[in-house]
């Protein structure tokens, strides 16, 4: 059961009540995947991204029969803090705003690192490298964020966080919104690009990670 | 690597546990310090023991994991007509702090060894059972307090509200994860190879709380008595998904003190000795802003293999486990290193176990303390249960005989462990 064509014809920022019968309680609640609490959310794409909720109306018709209120919330709008860099992550956030992403490598371990430290996190060597990486990856998990700390990010919730491990060393992993994925619909093994985000407090651009393929 | 070298030489007599509070109300005798000097009191009155038999201390200064003070700024009103101040101004209020306890514990004047366990009482409990062991000692306490100021945990204040991050948080925080972040994703990663959901956390969760129910010292059998089900957990709202609210701990107010001493002057002791056989640390070598369901399950293998090598026992000796659990996502992580309760598996095995009996009545009891979901933020009730356990005293005392138990926190790759029993196997 599929109520994703019936959105076609929310407009952004709108809310709209839409009376539709539903199965039965009891077949609704015993249909594969579609137990209560698994129906929320769910998000649909109609141009650009929803939050669609289907919540159980007041409004109730006749006996096997209800109301579901849909509700289409505004675009997501993830303004992300401005990191402040340091000495030791200058390399790093310098290449982000050129658009080029690099992380750390110590010729000893043979590995990379990151976040940047002023030493190898395995054996101290304090002479490790900034390399240029291919910018691709592949996402290994997700979350869904409900309640996060950052307060610029709360009115978007909720919203993806997935975990990118690195192409050239999948131990090194990085973190993305990324953007133009539906809320809880993330890709687990599929391939990442890194696109440069501009933070709005300073204009310090941040390394974000795209779906391709 | 070998037993190790203080394996019997170290035992755990007297516990203190002050009463708890989900916050301060900024009163003096409700201060993280003021609960810090009441479990100390009452941990040298539960060893039947004068306090100029105390030693040593090691204490955890850090007392939260959430907000604190400014280190600078200045107690509340009043703060100093109830207690000496110490150099640190938030000492006993936002952190712990020896010199402040000696201040304000004059019984105790024979203090000579001082060590902080950082970060985590487990790091205490480790360094003051080598401390011990070597001799540094003879009585020494182990203490830790916890606080949590008025407010929200930290979402949406200080750090949280800028619009611009700074320190090594920056890394992570811009992307928003809430605590629980972290764990929810390598839990996904979990049940993605294994083919378990998170539904299968659920009676986890509920045992746990029933657990720490049973405690009359936790927080939510003194102010929150009411048991959780299976339907309230599996419909909670998420924090994380999926990482929902009951697989996030509560912070509160607390604080724990454990006498350690030597075996042969635990003989004066009003309460059984129980022995540490063996400890365990392991500290994470991530490459990246988050760590991989490979690195924690080889951090926990490691962990089992240290504790059971130094200890000369293996994981059929355990009676009990009481891994941390503050995220309840990753305690199958610590269970499944030290393969307890397995039965020839290694991995993937610990959310079928957690649906079988894991109660205190049952063959494989699995955090009989409640832990931190069954009785509030500590980090501690892990270590307490165990020694209790092991006394015959636990307010959740389980069922099987109690011989040796293992106890560990805080984090998968982060952790420092004791295997503790009841006697010193030959």
């Amino acid at each position: 059961m599929s109520y994703l064509p019936l959105l076609s014809n929310l407009q952004a920022g709108s809310g709209i009540d839409l009376p539709f019968t539903v199965p039965s309680r009891r077949n609704y609640w015993t249909q594969a995947g579609c137990r209560y609490r698994r129906l929320l959310p769910l998000t649909a794409e109609i141009g650009r991204w929803y939050w669609v909720r289907f919540r159980r109306s007041t409004k109730t018709g006749k006996a096997g029969s209800s109301w579901l209120t849909l509700e289409a919330k505004g675009t997501k709008d993830m303004p992300k803090q401005s990191p402040i860099p340091n000495p030791v992550d200058k390399p790093f956030y310098d290449a982000c705003n050129e658009e080029r992403l690099v992380v750390q490598y110590c010729a000893n371990c043979l590995r990379h690192q990151f976040p940047p430290r002023p030493s190898c996190s395995r054996c101290g060597n304090d002479a490790v490298e900034w390399r240029q990486l291919s910018g691709r990856g592949r996402i290994i998990s997700r979350v869904v964020v409900h309640d996060t700390p950052t307060s610029s990010l709360i009115p978007g919730q909720p919203f993806n966080v997935a975990a990118i491990a690195l192409d050239e060393e999948p131990e090194v992993i990085m973190l993305s919104h990324l953007p133009g994925t539906p809320v809880d619909q993330v890709p687990i093994g599929a391939a990442v690009e890194v696109i440069f985000e501009t933070t709005p407090a300073t204009g310090q651009k941040v390394p974000e990670w795209r779906v391709i393929g | 690597m070998g037993l190790w070298e203080g394996r019997g030489k170290v035992v755990a007599t007297g516990i203190g546990t002050s009463p708890t509070a989900r916050r301060w109300d900024e009163k003096p005798e409700t201060s993280m310090g003021a609960l810090t000097i009441i479990a100390i009191r009452k941990a040298i009155a539960d060893a039947g023991i004068s306090p100029d038999e105390i030693d040593g201390m090691v204490l955890t200064p850090e007392s939260t994991t959430g907000v604190s003070n400014d280190p600078n700024t200045p107690p509340p009103q009043g703060w100093e007509q109830h207690f000496k101040m110490a150099s640190f101004p938030q000492a006993g209020i936002t952190r712990g702090d020896i010199d402040w306890i000696l201040l304000n514990m004059p019984e105790l004047k024979n203090v000579t060894f001082m060590m902080n366990g950082p970060i985590c009482m487990s790091v205490s409990f480790v360094a003051a059972a080598e401390a011990v062991a070597r001799g540094l000692t003879k009585t020494c306490l182990v203490v830790r307090g916890w606080h949590n100021l008025a407010g929200r945990y930290y979402v949406g204040v200080g750090a949280s509200a800028l619009n611009t991050a700074s320190g090594r948080g920056k890394y992570g925080s811009i992307w928003g994860m809430p605590a629980c972040g972290t764990t929810a994703m390598v839990f996904e990663e979990y049940c993605r190879k294994y083919g378990k959901s998170h539904d299968q956390m659920a009676n986890f969760v509920v045992t746990e709380r029933q657990n720490g129910l049973m405690n009359p010292d936790g927080y939510y059998s003194q102010h929150r008595p009411e048991m959780i089900t299976v339907e309230d957990y599996l419909t909670a709202r998420w924090i994380a998904k999926p990482a929902n609210i009951y697989d996030n701990d509560l912070p509160i107010m607390a604080a724990l003190a454990v006498v350690f001493t030597t075996p042969e002057r635990a003989r004066n002791h009003k309460q059984k000795p129980v022995y540490i056989l063996s400890h365990g640390q392991t500290r994470p070598e991530s490459q990246g802003v988050a760590p991989t369901l490979e690195q924690w399950e080889q951090s926990t293998d490691r962990m089992g293999r240290i504790l059971y090598e130094g200890a000369g026992v293996g994981p059929d000796d355990l009676a009990f486990e009481n891994m941390y659990d503050g995220f309840t996502l990753f305690h199958q992580f610590h269970l499944e290193g030290l393969r307890f309760a397995a039965r020839g598996e290694k991995r993937g095995y610990a959310l079928d176990l957690y649906e079988t009996d894991i109660s205190i009545e049952g063959p494989n009891p699995v955090s009989p303390s409640g832990g931190n979901n069954g009785n509030g933020r500590t980090r501690w009730w892990n270590h307490r249960d165990s020694i209790l356990q092991l006394q015959g005293r636990s307010p959740s005392q389980i069922k099987k005989k109690a011989e040796i138990g293992v106890s560990g926190a805080p984090m998968p790759d982060a952790c420092d462990a004791l295997i503790w029993s009841a006697t010193v196997p030959v």
